[in-house]
């Protein structure tokens, strides 16, 4: 028995009761109709359910039920005894049948069944009255989440009592008795806090199963064809989170069948498929699942989606040519936009988006999209498995340990290795991490602490904002925290997400990194596109590196995949076999070369990272920097597509895909 | 009239705080700092398995303590636990009379915390509401 329908049993057993009161008043007096509208209300829920769940039996029961109900509510039939008992005698009946579907026992002749719906049209009690089963074998009830939230706050309180008394008795040197007494203790306070961490598990299958009908009837009104697959519905989150992520999970499935995908028509003259295909797919990572909903139809128009911007001034129009792609294409999370005309419009899927979004990260996740003008969208919803135990990392910043949430965290990188650079700047400092640029924020000095400088950089995604680097003294360990509110005196502050007591027992506060980026300064791209060309941090986005190739083309790299301009002498490269080399720092470096070298003197030579693979790229003249505008995308290897700069189109280099770098690219797989 | 009242040294005051409302009287050791935090948010420590946001009961009515101990008042407001450190504390009373408003000037810090004045077995003691000593002091508001 799959979840919805073990739901749909406990529910109506539980509401069979909680109207046997109802039931038992009638009965006793027919005219009596005070309190119909809550029967009413319970064979029409039962009705609607039995369409959802397939259950044609109980729905036919519950059908005629409410259609002679709602007949004496309308004053239209009159309540005779008669009438009272065959509904009483159906309602027993539907509940024999739920009980049934649990227990697989004994299901009643599906002939007397006909006789019950009969009964109600005579208004006569059917001679045989079905008797109600005793309920055997309750396999599921139904608790508040208040209860288990209590009891998991309790079951805290215990481990941390726990580890406390597992300090004493460290510090005491106690006798082997009581410490083999104390360990049974405390294994047996694990297993019971796994157990409850447990009851507030579900598999994510349990909000998936509303997804075909939605799909369906979504499609249907739209007038489109969609075909629904999905991944990963094993994956177990927090009950709570099932609930939190219905609504933004059914508004998304929603907009995709209405504004991504296309008329049967439309994908036909596209030369796809006329069936739209709407994936989606559950994967947990660590103490995060991520949801990710990928239809295969037109994606976003980002031109059309600025233009809408623009005309309902969300964005200022003298700022659209510095907006990076990723800001523009999140232009779809702006509140007001494209409301007007959602219908047709593919703009239209902004609808709601910044309330998805807001709901998404009150929840600890996060949303991201990736856009495939043309060929669809791809929407990912991150978040936590469960609100209450946090992963988090360790660091110390002046003397004092604080906790990171894990799920913030992109990566740990000490300040030595080869492939960072941190730069002082100003009163702060940039770091290069692989090539791409990001603004430090020193975790002792912006809470003014001594500050002893930082060894380590832990790169952070805060909820809602941009990436940057937290600069701290040492990074420590990880650690399962229970993580607790803090004191408003605390929260006001905006920089700690919360307080916890670690198995050392000395308290520490969590860093909200969301809250960090806003004190710091650190505006985020996402929440205003206006502010987005200053952030330091998007910078490195917007900016593209003009160059002329040794061909004489004008061309232009982001210049987030440049890791150095260096000149070296045109005698140091070196071919071979094809492949060329050029002797960098007492080092073979391969080149890709797109044209022909000068015979002497000095070359501009551009060193490109690619996913961590150095190459060299000389080129004839570095031109300039220039803001990015919007890209035109198109279908080749070597560019990504082209921009504009002072009214030329220019070629976007990608990465050179040359022979030498596909050869590079085998190598390495 | 109050059955019991706590009396303890705030600023080298004497004052009574109805014992009703006070959790337990502890020592805290290892007060956790919270950088950024007000004044008299001297940190965070835990108590009994649980952690407790740490006020300086004398910061928070604009003035300074005597004596630094350790002593602490654990109360509960708004659901969250907090530690009013205190200079010193004596021990819970009976009082020798009933709350009385204040005759004569007092001051602003104690006034907006006050409740009225107490005679005690210690002498007349500043009867004071510890929630409101937990909003700081009034300079902060002013």
């Amino acid at each position: 028995m799959d979840d919805l329908t073990s739901e749909f049993v406990t529910e109506t057993r539980e509401t069979v009761e909680h109207i046997s009161e109802a039931l038992l008043n009638w009965e006793a007096d027919p005219a009596n109709t005070a309190q119909l509208d809550e029967i009413f209300r319970f064979v029409h829920t039962v009705k609607g359910s039995c369409g959802f769940l397939n259950l044609p039996r109980i729905g036919a029961l519950a059908h005629a039920a409410e259609t002679a109900l709602g007949a004496v509510r309308d004053g239209k039939r009159a309540a005779s005894s008669g009438l009272v008992g065959a509904l009483l005698a159906i309602i027993d009946r539907i509940a024999l049948l739920s009980e049934a579907l649990e227990s697989k026992t004994d299901v009643p002749d599906p002939l007397t069944d006909a006789a019950l719906i009969d009964g109600i049209d005579r208004a006569v009690v059917p001679e045989k009255k079905a008797t109600p089963v005793a309920l055997n074998q309750v396999r599921s009830v139904r608790v508040a989440v208040e209860v288990l939230e209590t009891a998991m706050t309790q079951v805290s309180d215990l481990v941390l009592a726990r580890n406390e008394l597992a300090r004493c008795l460290r510090e005491t040197d106690a006798d082997v008795a009581l410490t083999a007494a104390f360990d049974r203790v405390s294994s047996a306070i694990g297993e019971v806090r796994e157990t409850i961490a447990r009851t507030r598990m579900q598999p994510i299958d349990r909000l998936f199963a509303l997804l075909p009908r939605l799909v369906r009837d979504t499609a249907n009104a739209v007038g489109k064809q969609v075909q629904l697959r999905i991944e990963g519905s094993d994956v177990e989150i927090d009950r709570e989170m099932i609930e939190a992520i219905r609504d933004p999970l059914t508004h998304i499935v929603r907009n995709a069948i209405d504004h991504g995908i296309e008329s049967p028509a439309d994908r036909s003259d596209a030369g796809k498929d006329s069936v739209g295909t709407l994936t989606v797919s559950a994967r947990q990572s660590g103490n995060q699942v991520s949801i990710t909903i990928s239809d295969d139809g037109r994606g976003i128009d980002v031109a059309r989606l600025i233009q809408k911007a623009v005309a309902s001034k969300i964005v200022a129009s003298e700022k659209v040519a510095s907006l990076s792609q990723d800001a523009a294409l999140n232009l779809i999370f702006a509140p007001g936009l494209s409301t007007a005309d959602n219908v047709t419009d593919i703009s239209g899927r902004g609808v709601g988006m910044d309330i998805v979004r807001a709901n998404v990260e009150r929840l600890g996740g996060a949303i991201t999209l990736e856009n495939r003008p043309g060929r669809g969208l791809a929407i990912t919803l991150r978040a936590p498995l469960t609100l209450s135990i946090m992963n988090a990392l360790l660091v110390e910043a002046g003397n004092q340990l604080f906790a990171v949430p894990r799920a913030a965290i992109h990566e740990i990188v000490s300040v030595k290795s080869s492939t960072v650079r941190v730069e002082p700047v100003g009163a702060g400092h940039i770091a290069v991490v692989r090539g791409r640029m990001l603004s430090v924020v020193s975790l002792a000095q912006m809470l003014g602490l001594r500050d002893d400088g930082f060894s380590h950089l832990v790169v952070v995604d805060p909820p809602g904002g941009n990436r940057f680097a937290l600069g701290v003294a040492l990074v420590r360990d990880h650690e399962e925290l229970v993580v607790r509110p803090t004191a408003p005196h605390v929260a006001s502050l905006g920089t700690y997400a919360g307080q916890s007591l670690p198995d050392s027992g000395v308290p520490i506060l969590v860093i909200d990194t969301a809250g960090v980026a806003a004190r710091a300064g650190i505006d985020s791209e996402r929440r205003s596109a206006d502010a987005a060309p200053v952030a330091p941090i998007a910078a490195e986005q917007k900016t593209l590196l003009l160059f002329d190739g040794l061909d004489g083309m004008r061309r232009a790299i982001r210049t987030s995949a440049i890791l150095h301009i260096d000149d070296v002498e045109a005698s140091d490269f070196v071919a071979h076999q094809g492949h060329g080399f050029v002797v960098f720092d007492g080092k073979m470096l391969p080149v890709v070369v797109d044209g022909d070298l000068p015979p002497e003197g000095r070359v501009a030579l551009l060193r490109l990272d690619h996913d961590g693979m150095i190459v060299g790229y000389p080129v004839s003249t570095v031109r300039d920097l220039a803001p990015v505008s919007d890209v035109s995308p198109i279908d080749d290897h070597d560019i990504e597509g082209f921009v504009m700069v002072e009214g030329q189109a220019v070629a976007l280099v990608a990465w050179p895909r040359t022979d030498a770098a596909i050869e590079l690219e085998r190598q390495r797989a | 009239m109050m059955s019991l009242v706590l009396i303890a040294t705030i600023a080298g005051e004497r004052v009574a705080i109805d014992a009703a409302v006070i959790e337990a009287v502890v020592d805290l050791w290892q007060v956790v700092p919270v950088p950024l935090a007000a004044e008299h948010v001297i940190g965070v420590a835990a108590v009994r398995s649980r952690v407790l946001t740490v006020i300086d009961a004398a910061a928070a009515v604009g003035l300074r303590a005597k004596a630094t101990g350790n002593r602490a008042i654990v109360i509960d407001a708004g659901g969250h636990r907090y530690a009013l450190r205190v200079d010193a504390i004596a021990e819970v009373v009976a009082p020798s009379g009933p709350v009385l408003p204040f005759e004569g000037h007092i001051g602003d810090n104690w006034r907006a915390v006050a409740i009225g004045t107490i005679d005690t077995p210690y002498g007349f003691a500043v009867l004071i509401n510890p929630a409101l000593v937990l909003a700081g002091p009034l300079l902060e508001v002013a």
